[in-house]
């Protein structure tokens, strides 16, 4: 699966709405089958970026390549076999069951119906069997977790069978062991080829689980790099606005320099 | 099997409907009527034919309609509580239907024959407006009590402009209003059936269309647009269909509360489902048949004639909502 052709590819984007800019000047590229996380504080626009890929806002100045057809010139069709979401947006789908909720991620695929035919079945067996969901394949989603909600939405975009999945801050209502769980899941993923990009304020398990870094700054900058480079390169204290908050490659975490002067 | 039991059901109420009336009738001669037989009293032949069959297949698919209707705004403003009537969608209706009947022809120039037709482009109108409007606050207005409260503001309006229109019509127009407005399966005749029941037929067979993006938009908005749908087209064609289902059933039936708003949760209740692909059959054929017992019920205690079935409804409809509100957390969909 491995291509030569960038998977995303990013080039001096300027992104915002309401006539707001939240960063200009951005470029980067993914390349397919990796997993990338996009870190950076909170409420600093990661999600705005993400949506400006995924077509949701417009681009207010640059261009958005995805698998190497401009973003603008597919159709919302095709975007739907190109990648699927997942986000942390409240759903009302608790009187479904997760085989119901899986096989939703069918839609580009079927007919006015949505019937499913029994290859489209199958598949949304094999998404469920390989999140590890299939055992709650008859429960409702009310019943869930929030992990295993999270897993059933990860199944539902895997179903949909696109080349791209981009995760909006999936770990948010997890525990630990959910989001380890659900970052190996992730893994795995991109190593059969998939592209995975996901957003995320937990710095320290993006680092350990993800490929490649897309550091988004306190100034509004995206520095990209391997985890390794970035530690290297004491990128990560751009992360925070504050001075005395850095990043320990010993102890991979952020914690306050206490010899910083004053 | 839920569908067959709750379809008999509904076979009992449409005979039920058969049964009772202002006027007795002995069950046997209503079966004579039925099955065709001549030796039978004319009048009876009259009575059940020409008054309480059309009055049953009005009920049935007045039901139905409302009932898709308030599934389609749930479903498409992700709120519960949303419903033709609560969103000002029934009033809007009769805004128009009022300004046709209460203009006597000052305003609307009618003639005889096409007065049913000028009622329904009048709901249509009144409905679509109020749709508009709707359409305009929910891209707005985010949180669901939200847009609940407009709708009501907006059927605050559309009945301040029907109080004026009242106020300076002619009596007669006036009393013509009010007793549409009290609401009643009763008042299409024979001639006007087909109408109702094409142009409701028609919309509901159209709704089985949308099983599938109403299911999408279960996920909300960026999963919807996620699997390739224009929501705001989507949300457009959506309330246009639910808005024409209310505005053809309000021209003919007056504007009828609670049907439309409580029988989608009985449906999810009864068949344990949130997916449209059954649950809009199931929203049918439970619409029409609890209009049809709230339209039995409005003939039982026949001493004085047919009460409105705005006196019904509620009492059919409260309880469910009550439910539903105080059970918030034990019901499924809502988790």
């Amino acid at each position: 699966m491995m291509t030569d052709q960038p998977a995303v590819k990013i080039s001096d984007l300027t992104v915002g709405y309401n006539g707001n800019i939240v960063a200009s000047g951005l470029s980067f590229t993914l390349s397919a089958g990796s997993i990338t996380a996009l870190i950076g504080a909170n409420g600093i626009g990661k999600s705005t970026i993400l949506k400006t890929i995924t077509g949701e806002l417009p681009p207010l100045k640059g261009e958005v390549e995805l698998n190497g057809k401009l973003l603008c010139t597919y159709t919302r069709k095709e975007l739907s076999h190109i990648f699927s979401i997942v986000t942390t947006d409240p759903v009302f789908a608790g009187g479904l069951t997760v085989r119901e909720l899986v096989q939703l991620g069918r839609h580009p695929h079927t007919g006015v119906f949505g019937r499913l035919s029994r290859h489209d079945k199958e598949i949304a067996e094999i998404a469920m069997d390989r999140v590890g969901i299939a055992h709650k394949s008859s429960n409702y989603v009310a019943e869930l977790s929030d992990g295993e909600r999270q897993k059933a939405m990860i199944a539902k975009a895997l179903a949909q069978d696109t080349p791209l999945i981009f995760l909006d801050e999936p770990f948010s209502f997890l525990d630990v062991s959910a989001r380890i769980e659900i970052l190996s899941l992730l893994r795995m993923f991109a190593r059969s080829g998939k592209t995975i990009l996901f957003s995320s304020h937990d710095v320290s398990q993006a680092l350990r689980m993800a490929s490649g870094i897309l550091l988004f700054t306190s100034d509004r900058k995206i520095i990209s790099g391997t985890p390794e480079e970035l530690i290297k390169q004491g990128s990560l204290d751009n992360l925070f606005k504050n001075d005395k908050i850095v990043f320990s490659p010993s102890q991979n975490d952020f914690v306050e320099n206490i010899f910083v002067k004053a | 099997m839920r569908f067959i039991l709750i379809f008999i059901l509904m076979l009992l109420m449409v005979f039920a409907s058969m049964l009772y009336g202002t006027v007795d009738i002995p069950p046997a001669d209503v079966l004579k009527v039925l099955t065709g037989s001549d030796s039978v009293d004319q009048v009876y032949r009259i009575i059940v034919l020409e008054s309480r069959l059309p009055m049953a297949f009005t009920a049935l698919f007045a039901g139905a309609s409302l009932s898709v209707a308030g599934l389609m705004l749930q479903t498409t403003f992700q709120n519960p509580l949303a419903g033709p009537s609560i969103l000002g969608v029934s009033s809007g209706a009769s805004l128009g239907v009022a300004v046709v009947m209460l203009s006597g022809g000052t305003l609307v120039a009618v003639p005889g024959v096409l007065q049913y037709i000028s009622t329904i482009v009048g709901a249509i109108i009144g409905a679509g407006i109020v749709i508009f409007f709707l359409l305009l606050f929910s891209s707005v207005l985010r949180g669901a009590a939200h847009l609940l409260i407009a709708g009501i503001m907006i059927g605050y309006i559309a009945s301040s402009v029907i109080s004026l229109l009242n106020y300076f019509a002619p009596a007669e127009g006036v009393k013509s209003y009010v007793v549409w407005g009290l609401g009643s399966f009763g008042g299409v005749s024979v001639r006007e059936l087909p109408v109702v029941l094409v142009s409701s037929g028609i919309l509901l067979l159209l709704s089985l269309m949308f099983a599938k993006p109403l299911n999408a938009l279960l996920l909300g908005e960026r999963y919807a647009a996620n699997m390739g749908y224009s929501v705001r087209r989507l949300r457009t064609l959506l309330l246009s269909v639910a808005g024409l289902l209310t505005a053809v059933i309000t021209a003919f039936c007056g504007p009828i509360g609670f049907i439309g708003l409580a029988v989608p949760h009985i449906a999810r209740m009864i068949f344990k489902t949130s997916n449209h692909i059954i649950l809009i059959p199931a929203t049918i054929l439970c619409g029409g048949t609890l209009a049809l017992m709230c339209s039995v019920l409005t003939v039982i205690p026949a001493t004085t004639g047919v009460m409105p079935i705005n006196a019904v409804t509620p009492f059919a409809g409260v309880p469910v909502i009550l439910y539903i509100l105080v059970n918030r957390r034990k019901i499924r969909y809502f988790n």
